[in-house]
């Protein structure tokens, strides 16, 4: 490896930890207006069939958190495509130095940059994944995560039985039942995204998006997209 | 006799300044051209100078070795202005991170450090991995016939080996001898990092800790060996190591992206709001770990190329050094490349 080789190497690596740090910082900015939106659809939850709402609220908050997870992967491809483009300027006058570094760089990048990445995001991402254009497939793989979002019994039957009792004991119930419904969709939300409390084998939202970035920045380098 | 070491001009200062030089490590080339101009060389005052800047903000530095998160990012950025205000060619520092110069002499050019400095460097990194206590028992565990205790002390006994070369009529055997021994060492040391660095739960700041300290003692070696085998003008030799040493510091800084160090350390958090603070916290010092590393890689390629003008110029490993380590007055030279 010559330096020049070297130099390259480094400044690729450096360029793929700034763009995850970018990533992740995109996905905490943006996780409270999630967060935002699961109230809404809690707070609008109906009162009169409880149990029904549980199942239709485990529905609908899966469908917002695969909507906000694509957005995300946009969001992040966007980034990526502005930020290959800096990194490439930056190493032009290396690049015209030596016209086949870019073909060498492009050549190691895909397994040096898989490094730094979760192995089980790095081994589900497709193959074929570009910056250019948002495939469905890509879209389908970012939003899986929220396929079995799990239901969300946290009583509603229970309280359907207490409105026969009293009105003022049902008023106190739903309330309940609310805050009940919403720190379990948060954490159930954090566990998802950030893998918190999830077993570290486990895919995680922020993992997959940032797998699927570096993936398309490499098939970029080399072309082959 | 003509002298083998320059000040750096200001047309040179004023190129880096404006983009039309680089430094690669400690080497100045044309950006245009990809001409290697000169090789940058701090000498024994940069070291006091160092000293003098650094006092106050950290007793650990004083004694050689700067555990990670010792110096902030904003000290680091003081530090380089004192020194910058000191003295103007010192400008020429600025990618630089005073915690890896603290680490390793200057993570400039070849470290003029005396081999007793660098033992007390080595000294103060394995009291602080004592300090570290549990983590290494945790580390070492599985290893049990190679421990860290031994593989220092073999470190120790080569740095005393050479710094007594002067004195010896077999320097040249000695020099050997004892750069094999420091390169089958950090040869040692760098399984222990890699397991480390390899955790994917359970992260903490000092494990971070822990392969910032692996880390340090893996280019302690590195710099002594490059050294001892300039000293015995070993020059060939000293380029193809340094070439190769660059290449696994580069390997060993691949694995660790500072975000997903930081997230790792941020796992165990209860909610998002704890986890976001954490997070922040260990990214400092994850980009400071890494930062390390790859600064090693392109400083240790800067060796490479160094020993490469050395033979070109015929002149003596030895000699260079000397002229390094003799200066009185200047903080930085260079050694033209022709």
């Amino acid at each position: 490896m010559s330096d020049l080789d070297l130099f390259a190497h480094l400044e690729f690596m450096n360029w793929r930890d700034e763009l995850l740090e970018k990533i992740t910082l995109q996905i905490e900015s943006n996780f409270p207006d999630l967060l935002a939106q699961i109230d809404v659809k809690i707070d609008q939850a109906g009162t009169l069939d409880l149990a029904w709402s549980e199942v239709q609220l485990g529905n609908d908050i899966a469908e917002l958190c695969s909507e906000w997870a694509k957005q995300q992967a946009e969001e992040a491809l966007e980034q990526t495509e502005e930020a290959l483009c800096e990194f490439k300027a930056r190493l032009a006058p290396e690049f015209s130095l030596d016209p086949g570094l870019s073909d060498r760089l492009a050549a190691m990048a895909p397994v040096i940059a898989s490094a730094g990445l979760a192995a089980a995001s790095i081994a589900a991402v497709p193959t074929v994944v570009s910056l250019a254009t948002i495939s469905t497939s890509i879209l389908a793989f970012v939003g899986v995560s929220y396929v079995s979002w799990p239901l969300f019994t946290v009583g509603a039957v229970a309280l359907g039985v207490t409105a026969y009792t009293s009105r003022r004991l049902y008023g106190w119930g739903i309330e309940r039942w609310r805050r009940k419904l919403r720190e379990r969709s948060y954490r159930r939300a954090e566990k998802a995204i950030f893998g918190l409390g999830a077993a570290s084998d486990q895919r995680t939202l922020l993992d997959d998006i940032q797998a699927l970035a570096v993936k398309a920045a490499t098939n970029s380098m080399e072309n082959r997209i | 006799m003509t002298p083998l070491l320059y000040e750096i001009p200001e047309k040179f200062l004023s190129g880096i300044a404006s983009g039309n030089l680089k430094l690669y490590g400690a080497i100045l080339k044309n950006t245009v051209t990809g001409q290697i101009l000169a090789h940058v060389q701090p000498t024994s005052v940069l070291d006091k100078l160092l000293a003098s800047t650094l006092q106050g903000v950290s007793t650990t530095i004083s004694q050689g070795f700067n555990p990670l998160g010792i110096l902030t990012t904003i000290q680091n950025e003081q530090i380089k202005s004192r020194l910058t205000a000191m003295n103007t060619t010192l400008g020429v520092m600025q990618n630089l991170q005073v915690g890896t110069l603290a680490v390793s002499g200057l993570g400039l050019g070849v470290s003029v450090a005396g081999f007793a400095l660098m033992l007390k460097r080595l000294k103060a990194i394995e009291a602080h991995l004592h300090e570290l206590g549990g983590r290494i028992e945790r580390v070492t565990s599985d290893r049990r016939s190679d421990d860290l205790e031994t593989i220092f002390a073999d470190i120790a006994t080569d740095l005393e080996t050479i710094d007594t070369l002067y004195a010896r009529r077999s320097a040249q055997q000695v020099a050997e001898a004892a750069q094999v021994s420091l390169f089958r060492s950090a040869s040692r040391l760098r399984p222990h990092f890699k397991r480390v660095a390899a955790k994917d739960e359970d992260l903490t700041h000092e494990d971070l800790d822990l392969l910032w300290s692996l880390a340090s003692a893996i280019r302690l070696c590195s710099d002594a060996g490059f050294k001892a085998l300039l000293h015995i003008d070993e020059l060939a030799v000293a380029a193809d190591i340094a070439r190769k040493e660059a290449e696994r510091f580069a390997e060993l800084s691949d694995p660790l992206a500072p975000d997903r160090l930081a997230r790792l350390c941020s796992k165990s958090a209860d909610g998002f709001n704890q986890m976001t603070e954490l997070r922040t916290v260990a990214l400092g010092k994850a980009r400071i770990l890494t930062n390390g590393l790859r600064d090693s890689a392109i400083q240790t390629a800067s060796h490479m190329s160094l020993a490469n003008t050395l033979i070109e110029r015929g002149i003596s490993g030895q000699k260079y050094l000397e002229e390094a380590e003799q200066e009185q007055g200047r903080p930085l030279l260079m050694l033209p490349a022709q």
